[in-house]
């Protein structure tokens, strides 16, 4: 090492003295450094929720199948309550033509629940025998509609299924091309709306006579926009009618 | 250098090189795990996978921050230097990660449909005209290409058979690919965050590498010797004893070209500054055995004729020497590679 000194080379497998201190220093420093890095990127991330979903948690639950404007079971199976259950797929699709024929039928359906506050959703396996007719007496109990006023409101078209508690989180720039993937196979569009205090409200999103919307609002979801519109009580769900080309990114 | 190749020549300090570069990639992985998990309410955390999708990119991004700056640390400080030799490793860890992170992302947000996955990529978000909306995953998977192309052209067998100027041409894409990269998680992740700790630790990052950069260009012009009074031609670089034993003086010639100049042995010799392998700082190597050490990864060359000592075959320009009147010449215009170039002796007795 006479000739080398304190220079050194790749193939040498030990450092000289000076070298050797100052990699010992970083090394330490670089892993301390890793560890409060990872911690410090960690903690300020956004709250995601009280979302949930056992998918090894299979029920069977009856009720009546309303289509429009997007598939929901009337049932009081669930907790003794009456309630619109959404009915979406477990993976990305829809369940829309499955359920066609039993339009205001009784039926029974298979799958799990997804629960986040006072939502509920029930994703069935569309390859697996999860829907048939109910021989249960179900009582048919008209819809009731209530006009609640209008409201512009500010938040973001998202997927009813991924922000309800399949993804964590299921909102926001980072899940838009998921949401928007979701929507367009035949998922259900929410609007989630957020004022300036903190607030978040949810609401089924629809046209403006409460018809489904799918591919005109696609570009727009998981992107901060303006909706203004109708709100509509429809049994346990709220709506927003909106017409689709006034929204507006924010 | 070109005499064979083996994947990689292990010895005692690339095995506690590679464990520690792996050990910080698991810390920095298990604290953003953990983190996550401990500071939210029981069953509002994250899934395991889209933490593991957060962590894995965040890390192959932090050892992109570390790879680029070792370059100019290590111009800026001679300590920096061993964390040259492997950094190719880093690389290879960063491409992995990176591409991991892809692969979780990828199945996560785009798998479960009728769609292909990548097909999905393309067609669930085409806003490439919307700051808000732009699809940054698109961002991401050509920043992970140019990672591909870095790491699987690392070896060197592909500095052989590309040659050293194109070799190096495709890794100065790791610029691009950093740049792509910044804009990827700029539109992505820290549009989606409120804490204004994402934006400003990736713009931070961004700002740390180009002042170390602009700080080692700086240094490096510094250390440029400027050409002294010529005769005849020849460039004047001083008296030989101010050229430290075994190592050079780098001077910079009118046309811009950096020589080498060696003292060792009583004798004097001029190579290119520009090593074959990475184009590294001949000048700031030293002799080792006879032959001039290049600094960045230790490929040799002998002074006299600018050639490997066999069984290698590189070869650099070499430069004419001459000592008159108690001064060392050097004439400006490089031979060929490789040309046997007769040192100049050395008359004086040493200070």
């Amino acid at each position: 090492m006479s000739q080398k000194d304190n220079f050194f080379v790749g193939y040498q497998a030990n450092l000289p003295r000076p070298d050797r201190r100052a990699m010992i220093l970083a090394s330490g420093a670089g892993l301390v450094g890793a560890a409060l890095a990872g911690a410090k990127l960690a903690v300020h991330q956004q709250g995601r929720g009280s979302g949930k979903w056992d998918q090894d948690k299979i029920i069977t639950l009856d009720g009546r199948v309303e289509q429009s404007p997007y598939p929901v079971l009337r049932t009081s199976a669930l907790d003794g309550q009456r309630r619109s259950v959404s009915l979406v797929c477990s993976s990305k699709c829809g369940v829309a033509a499955q359920l066609a024929q039993y339009e205001g039928q009784p039926v029974w359906v298979r799958g799990s629940v997804i629960e986040r506050g006072r939502h509920r959703l029930l994703a069935v396996v569309r390859d697996a025998d999860w829907l048939g007719p109910s021989q249960k007496s179900i009582p048919v109990i008209p819809t009731r509609e209530e006009y609640l006023g209008r409201a512009a409101l500010n938040g973001e078209i998202l997927d009813a299924k991924c922000w309800t508690g399949a993804m964590r989180p299921g909102e926001g720039k980072t899940h838009k091309s998921c949401a928007s993937l979701c929507i367009r196979m035949g998922g259900t569009p929410w609007f989630l709306a957020r004022d300036k205090q903190g607030r978040r409200a949810v609401f089924v999103l629809t046209g403006p006579q409460g018809e489904p919307l799918r591919d005109e609002i696609l570009p727009l979801v998981g992107e901060p926009i303006r909706a203004s519109g109708r709100l509509i009580r429809r049994d346990d769900l709220v709506q927003l009618r909106v017409d689709p080309t006034s929204l507006h990114p924010v | 250098m070109s005499h064979g190749y083996t994947a990689v020549q292990w010895n005692g300090f690339k095995w506690r090189y590679d464990l520690v570069v792996m050990a910080g990639i698991g810390i920095f992985m298990a604290a953003f795990v953990l983190m996550t998990m401990a500071t939210r309410a029981p069953g509002q955390s994250l899934t395991m996978v889209q933490m593991l999708m957060r962590a894995t990119g965040a890390s192959a991004f932090l050892l992109l921050n570390i790879i680029l700056a070792i370059g100019p640390l290590a111009r800026l400080s001679p300590r920096f230097k061993p964390l040259l030799y492997n950094r190719r490793h880093m690389g290879v860890l960063c491409f992995l990660l990176a591409l991991t992170h892809a692969a979780l992302s990828l199945f996560w947000y785009q798998g479960f449909s009728a769609l292909n996955p990548v097909v999905a990529l393309f067609v669930s978000n085409a806003r490439y005209t919307s700051i808000a909306g732009f699809p940054f995953e698109s961002l991401g998977l050509v920043g992970l290409i140019l990672l591909a192309v870095l790491a699987v052209s690392s070896h060197d067998y592909w500095q052989a058979a590309l040659g050293p100027t194109l070799w190096k041409r495709i890794h100065m894409s790791v610029y691009l690919a950093y740049g792509v990269l910044v804009m990827h998680i700029m539109l992505g992740i820290v549009q989606g965050e409120k804490a204004t700790i994402y934006p400003i630790s990736v713009i931070g990052a961004f700002c740390l590498i180009a002042i170390l950069h602009g700080a080692s260009a700086i240094v490096g012009r510094m250390r440029d010797k400027t050409a002294g009074a010529s005769l005849d031609g020849w460039i004047n670089i001083g008296a030989p004893h101010t050229l430290k034993e075994n190592r050079a003086r780098i001077i910079k010639t009118a046309a811009g070209d950096r020589i080498a100049v060696f003292r060792y042995d009583g004798k004097i010799s001029a190579v290119t500054n520009v090593c074959a392998h990475q184009n590294g700082p001949l000048g700031e190597g030293r002799i080792i055995d006879g032959c001039i050490t290049c600094p960045w990864h230790g490929w040799q060359y002998r002074p006299e004729d600018g050639r490997s000592p066999a069984p290698f075959d590189e070869k650099i320009a070499t430069y004419r020497v001459q000592v008159d009147g108690g001064m060392v010449y050097v004439h400006p215009d490089a031979l060929p590679p490789g040309t046997p170039t007769p040192p100049a002796i050395i008359k004086e007795a040493k200070p």
